[in-house]
């Protein structure tokens, strides 16, 4: 079953872990665009839906659902999204698609955050995929020289602005053996706005279709 | 002496831990703008200067001195800046402005952190200000639930955007007898660009004059 058929298969099976009439939060990238899909489909309503990026909430607005502000719905219910990596404990790598900041307000907003990936996107250990950061565009070089401390290689994602306004540094090479600990490291640093590991806002739920098609739930 | 007397006192004693040639980096406020006077008046000139506001960087021009740009710098000798409260480890809470990233930044950069204050700054246990806490606009009613867990009051800032595009939140009220501790749980608050708490950022040196003119160093 190729990528694509591996993603609409599971993003109709989130369908099944989310309810009418609640607040639903929307995540970005390829499978959750998929997920907008089965949504529109499936015909279910929501109470409000909130989006994590500019191409979601289009997205969702082509689909006929209209988006609200989270600043004016207060909890999120459930929090549907993707994932770069997803280790055994369900922390992830987020981020390659730059809308990480929102992705995780969103995250952690929610009571229920439920992640549905493909297979490929399952790791034992975080950081083969480069690690996102999000700076403050006048703190680009001190953060990277700290990022460089902490035994990464961070690089420059050159001429990408987040929804934010900020920049997005990929940081290669990093060994992610203790996400919760490196996640507040980099969040400590001045200038970095949000950093692409969910430990404190980690999946849930986590729903992987397998190159067989088979819908794997942990 | 009267208050003015005092500033221009205090500012010729930090003035005295400062030598030429060096990058400097000058902070906000009446202090600051101080400070610049009788920097002027001194003839010092140094390597570089970098400022962190408009209003600084005005004052700095109208002394004649050239703003050197921030980005270029890899380094900074000595940051110059005053506080709105000091503990006695030279933890601070600052600002209130709309440049505290900037702020944050310098002092994070500076090989050395002057603070000059005033003694009526020292306190045993931070909190006696709000302390202000920036936030992306999405997530403020987020980042405001999160604070009242914390025990704080936010009061959003209506109308100010920070230079960064962000929001502000004032918190009355916070428990700040570890300020390191509260400082790396506010950062790890998804959606929280920077705090007005520097612990990991203190002051590495402090010039302090009392209402009688007496100064101290420490």
């Amino acid at each position: 079953m190729d990528q694509q058929e591996l993603k609409k298969r599971v993003a109709n099976a989130a369908l099944q872990h989310i309810e009418e009439d609640i607040v639903l939060g929307v995540g970005s990238g390829s499978t959750v665009l998929c997920f907008v899909e089965a949504l529109k489909a499936s015909g279910m309503r929501f109470k409000e839906v909130v989006s994590s990026s500019e191409e979601t909430t289009r997205a969702l607005q082509a689909a006929g659902y209209p988006v609200s502000d989270l600043n004016a719905v207060g909890e999120v219910d459930i929090y549907v999204d993707g994932a770069d990596e997803i280790d055994p404990n369900k922390c992830l790598i987020k981020g390659g698609g730059a809308a990480l900041t929102r992705e995780k307000i969103l995250a952690a907003a929610a009571v229920n955050f439920v992640c549905i990936a493909d297979r490929s996107k399952v790791v034992a250990c975080l950081g083969r995929f480069p690690l996102p950061v999000e700076v403050i565009p006048m703190a680009r070089s001190y953060v990277a020289r700290e990022l460089v401390k902490l035994g990464g290689e961070p690089r420059w994602r050159e001429g990408v602005v987040t929804d934010n306004g900020n920049w997005i540094l990929d940081v290669h090479y990093l060994k992610i053996s203790d996400p919760v600990a490196l996640e507040a490291a980099i969040n400590g640093i001045a200038g970095v706005v949000t950093v692409g590991i969910f430990s404190k806002e980690r999946a849930d739920l986590v729903l992987i279709s397998e190159a067989d098609g088979a819908i794997r739930v942990w | 002496m009267d208050q003015q007397a005092l500033k221009r006192r205090v500012v010729q004693a930090a003035l005295q831990h400062i030598e030429e040639g060096i990058v400097l980096g000058l902070g906000s406020g009446s202090t600051v703008l101080c400070f610049i006077e009788v920097l002027k008046e001194s003839g010092k000139r140094f390597k570089r200067i970098v400022s962190s506001s408009e209003e600084t960087t005005r004052a700095l021009q109208a002394a004649g001195y050239e703003i050197s740009d921030f980005h270029a710098l890899a380094a900074m000798d000595v940051y110059v800046d005053s506080a709105s409260e000091i503990d006695p480890q030279k933890c601070l809470i600052k600002g209130g402005g709309d440049g505290l990233m900037e702020e944050k930044l310098f002092a994070a950069m500076a090989g050395t952190f002057l603070c000059i204050a005033d003694s009526s700054k020292k306190v045993d246990v931070l909190g006696g200000v709000p302390v202000a806490v920036e936030a992306v606009p999405m997530a403020r009613h987020y980042v405001a639930r999160e604070l009242i867990k914390l025990g704080g009051e936010p009061r959003w800032r209506e109308g100010v955007v920070t230079t960064n595009g962000n929001e502000i939140l004032d918190v009355d009220s916070l428990d700040i007898h570890d300020p390191s501790a509260l400082e790396q749980t506010l950062n790890s608050i998804a959606g929280v660009v920077t705090t007005g708490i520097f612990a990991r950022e203190c002051a590495d040196r402090v010039v302090m004059i009392d209402p009688d003119g007496e100064i101290t160093v420490w």
